[in-house]
């Protein structure tokens, strides 16, 4: 599947046929991905698809082995104290020092970023509940997510990266971080790659959505777009199917008995004859979620070719 | 039950047994040199008794290693600290059941390597009073294993109580020793074994109780100490003012982790150990002499020690990756690098500030400094021009060393790579472990030729040294072009010239004290052991071992 990607020029971020291994294993496999400016980049995949990979190579912790990745056109790795400097990044697991106090986080932090906004940051501080005396390892799961976020934000940066942000934590402080994300893209000029598997908060804010299945890229677009290329069909056969009918082109079969339903990837144009050939009739077609996109793409054993 | 036990001591074997296969294999090494020595060295005077320093040297790094495989601790996300496992505590067995099996299986563990080694490699000596040894090394494996689990929420405190530990064990061993001195009932062998015995038990049901009191998260007495302690954190003044720059906020994150470790610790060895053997032996003049050397030397074996864990990227943490925190911060590998040699060098500002005035108050209030005085007269005497310059450099050169053993293995520690670094530790034990071999091959010969040939033999032994020390000169300078050629020029001209007139410093040093009557002509051996005392060569790798980890 192929969908247009904006000029590198464009790009905030450009990867391009970026490979990963470690030992054995194949974390990343010819990644190609383009951010554009502006707006919310989400990127989906199941555990060890390769999020905090791919995330890792676009702030530099990680050295691309093959292919490129470039951030504002810098290699991260080579310049990394220019391109860091325009990267608020929070984690899974914000791993901020448990000795610090709130208050010497921000000040910190804001030592690093020329771009450190005083009043934004208290206005952070006071939105979020963080009291400025009080040490990090005091604070509560969601509180700590609130204080990364705070260090992430305050200097406005031009790329906001979150990897799972809203892991673990409750629906007032995920809907906060989500707010954190809408006021950045609010400004003008900023972006922000949002990684996640809660696909209802992927859908509500991002404007390009990308899978990454088994280190590779398996879709790439607008919500819109994707949608528009995947369709569920409901198929009728003539008689019981004992197996699941092997139908080229779908990304995944379920049901039973004369009544199945298949996820296709592009290939509605053709289902219909080779339903036909199967002795099947399709009875509906219907717009699938994100979700059973997601599902469909990461049951395949294989990814799934356009 | 006994399934659950078997399956936790599997689990204990699996974590540590490289350490322990290496611990055995220390004893097989030295039992095959003391089998080949009683064999080649039955006829000598000395016999396998060369060996003693080697032997006794990887006796005590197998007994480390013993002691690291039965360090039962794993840091835990949600205390922060490195404790007891907390996995653990969900498991169905009773707390004194998971604490006393690591206790019960340490025991015998260095018992059966204390009984390896005096069975197969102390068989020329015999070990005087082997049931006492016994008994004190595994009471202090009970001991070290309590102050692990008990002290686990204060990381200074425990690390200080350790060491203090480790260095007490020496003179509880040699206890018995002073029944012959000093005639006591309570210097007997029997009633120190019923001691130590029972403050084993002690140790144990004092790890029980914290352990089980972890385990049910503490209730309200675990609290007290560590609000008392935070308050008194809360009352010191703490920065308000941004900082100027990033490399001044980096520099302040460093010396909060690290800074204070190395002063804190000088600063109990004063207090504990050294303040009152000062009082102790306040009338022994030659006392006064001994001790001030040791004083003068702490620093540095303190720094060697401290200086294991300040090269990391994180003190506390046994992960050498640099923290995600830290790593994405917009500071270049070199400020992040210049950060560490900064608090380093106010760290041992700190530390010879305390000794200092330590020496300041003790040798006029309390030392008799008879013996002391007799030899500054001497040393004024041979000296009569540069006394107080080398004095002045002298203690420079002390300073700078505590440096070096602090900021010298940084190249190692910040690469991120575990191997090497335990390769690199390892070097060190095993450079030292191979030249007393040699020692003890060697010694028959070299005995023969000091008899028989002294001059020849110093002659040869100068210049070989003075060989060394040059190959090692140039080598160093060498390595420095290569190492520093990928760093800023500004920071490389800035640490050369701080390298240039240090060095000078100590070549100086070695002009102005060598002895006066030099027949040897050793000024050029001095001064060429002055080129090799300040940090320079692979102080140069540590912003690119710092970028590898960095960038992996």
């Amino acid at each position: 599947m192929k969908f247009p990607s904006p000029s590198s020029a464009e790009a905030v971020v450009a990867v391009t046929s970026l490979s990963r291994r470690f030992g054995p294993k194949t974390a990343l496999d010819d990644v190609s991905l383009y951010v554009p400016r502006g707006g919310v980049f989400g990127l989906v995949g199941e555990n060890g698809a390769g999020k905090t990979t791919l995330i890792k190579h676009i702030l530099g912790l990680l050295k691309a082995e093959a292919g490129t990745v470039r951030v504002f056109g810098l290699d991260p790795v080579v310049d990394p104290v220019t391109v860091l400097g325009n990267i608020g990044y929070l984690s899974e697991q914000p791993d901020l020092p448990g000795w610090m106090r709130v208050d010497e986080l921000m000040r910190y932090t804001k030592a690093f970023y020329p771009n450190w906004d005083v009043a934004y940051a208290e206005a952070l501080r006071a939105q979020f509940g963080l009291d400025p005396a009080q040490r990090l390892s005091t604070l509560s799961k969601g509180q700590k997510a609130k204080a990364g976020l705070l260090a992430a934000q305050a200097h406005r940066p031009r790329l906001l990266l979150l990897d799972e942000p809203s892991s673990g934590l409750d629906p007032m402080v995920r809907r906060e971080i989500l707010e954190a994300v809408i006021r950045t893209v609010a400004d003008e000029g900023r972006t922000v790659f949002f990684s996640s598997h809660l696909l209802e908060e992927i859908e509500r804010v991002s404007d390009q959505i990308a899978m990454v299945h088994r280190g590779r890229i398996v879709f790439c677009g607008s919500l819109d777009e994707i949608k528009a290329q995947h369709r569920r069909f409901i198929l009728n056969f003539e008689t019981a199917q004992v197996k699941p009918p092997v139908i080229a082109g779908a990304l995944s079969v379920s049901g039973m008995g004369k009544e199945w339903a298949i996820m296709c990837n592009g290939a509605r144009d053709v289902l219909p004859k080779i339903a036909a050939d199967l002795g099947a009739r399709i009875v509906a077609e219907q717009v699938p979620s994100l979700n059973e996109v997601f599902v469909a793409h990461a049951g395949t054993a294989a990814p799934a070719q356009a | 039950m006994s399934s659950r036990l078997a399956t936790l001591a599997w689990e204990i074997w699996c974590r540590g047994s490289r350490s322990a296969r290496l611990a055995f294999g220390c004893v097989a090494g030295c039992a095959l040199i003391n089998l080949i020595a009683q064999n080649r060295f039955s006829a000598s005077d000395f016999g396998p008794g060369l060996f003693n320093s080697l032997f006794g040297l990887l006796m005590a790094c197998s007994l480390f290693l013993m002691m690291g495989v039965f360090n039962y601790t794993e840091f835990s996300s949600t205390r922060e600290w490195n404790g007891f496992p907390y996995r653990l505590f969900t498991l169905p067995l009773r707390t004194w059941q998971l604490v006393a099996l690591p206790m019960f299986l340490g025991v015998v563990s260095v018992e059966l390597l204390y009984l390896a080694w005096i069975k197969l490699v102390w068989t020329h000596d015999s070990i005087v009073r082997p049931e006492w040894f016994a008994v004190v090394l595994g009471a202090y494996m009970i001991f070290y294993q309590a102050a692990l689990w008990s002290l686990a929420g204060f990381r200074i405190v425990r690390l200080l109580v350790l060491s203090l530990g480790g260095v007490s064990s020496i003179a509880v061993a040699c206890l018995p020793m002073f029944d012959e001195v000093v005639p006591s009932p309570w210097f007997s062998e029997t009633r120190l074994i019923a001691i130590l015995l029972f403050l084993a038990f002690i140790a144990f049901i004092v790890a029980w109780r914290t352990v089980a009191r972890q385990r049910c998260g503490g209730g309200l007495r675990r609290h007290w100490i560590k609000i008392l302690l935070e308050r008194i954190t809360d009352a010191l003044p703490r920065r308000a003012k941004d900082f100027s720059s990033p490399a001044a906020a980096q520099f302040w994150f460093e010396w909060r982790r690290a800074g204070l470790l190395l002063p804190a610790c000088t600063s109990l060895v004063l207090a504990v150990i050294f303040g009152p053997f000062s009082w102790f032996c306040r009338n022994d003049p030659q006392a006064t002499v001994d001790l001030l050397l040791r004083i003068l030397l702490m620093p540095l074996v303190l720094a060697f020690c401290v200086g294991k864990a300040f090269v990391k990227p994180e003190l506390w943490s046994t992960d050498f990756a640099l923290p995600p925190f830290l790593a994405v911060r917009p500071l270049s590998a070199g400020e992040f690098v210049i950060s560490k040699l900064k608090v380093a060098t106010l760290s041992v500002a700190a530390t010879w500030l305390l000794i200092v005035v330590f020496i300041a108050l003790w040798l006029p209030l309390w030392a008799d400094d008879t013996n002391l005085n007799g030899l500054m007269v001497k040393f004024r005497m041979l000296y009569p021009q540069s006394w107080q310059t080398i004095i002045i450099l002298y203690f420079a050169g002390f300073v700078v060393l505590t440096w070096r053993c602090l900021v010298s293995g940084l190249w190692i520690g910040l690469c991120g790579n575990r191997s090497y670094y335990v390769a690199a530790s390892l070097l060190q034990v095993i450079t030292v472990a191979l030249l007393l071999l040699a020692a003890g091959i060697l010694s028959d010969t070299i005995d023969v030729e000091i008899r028989d040939n002294p001059v020849r033999l110093i002659s040869i032994a100068l210049s070989v040294t003075g060989w060394l020390l040059t190959i090692a000169v140039i080598v160093k300078l060498w390595f420095a072009v290569f190492s520093w050629s990928k760093i800023t020029p500004r920071c490389a001209w800035q640490y050369i010239f701080i390298w240039l007139f240090a060095t000078l410093g100590f070549v100086v040093l070695g002009i102005l004290s060598r002895p006066w009557a030099d027949t040897h002509r050793l000024e050029h051996l001095y001064v060429l052991a002055a080129f090799l005392i300040f940090p320079f060569a692979r102080l140069g790798l540590a912003p690119l071992s710092l970028a590898k980890n960095r960038h992996q």
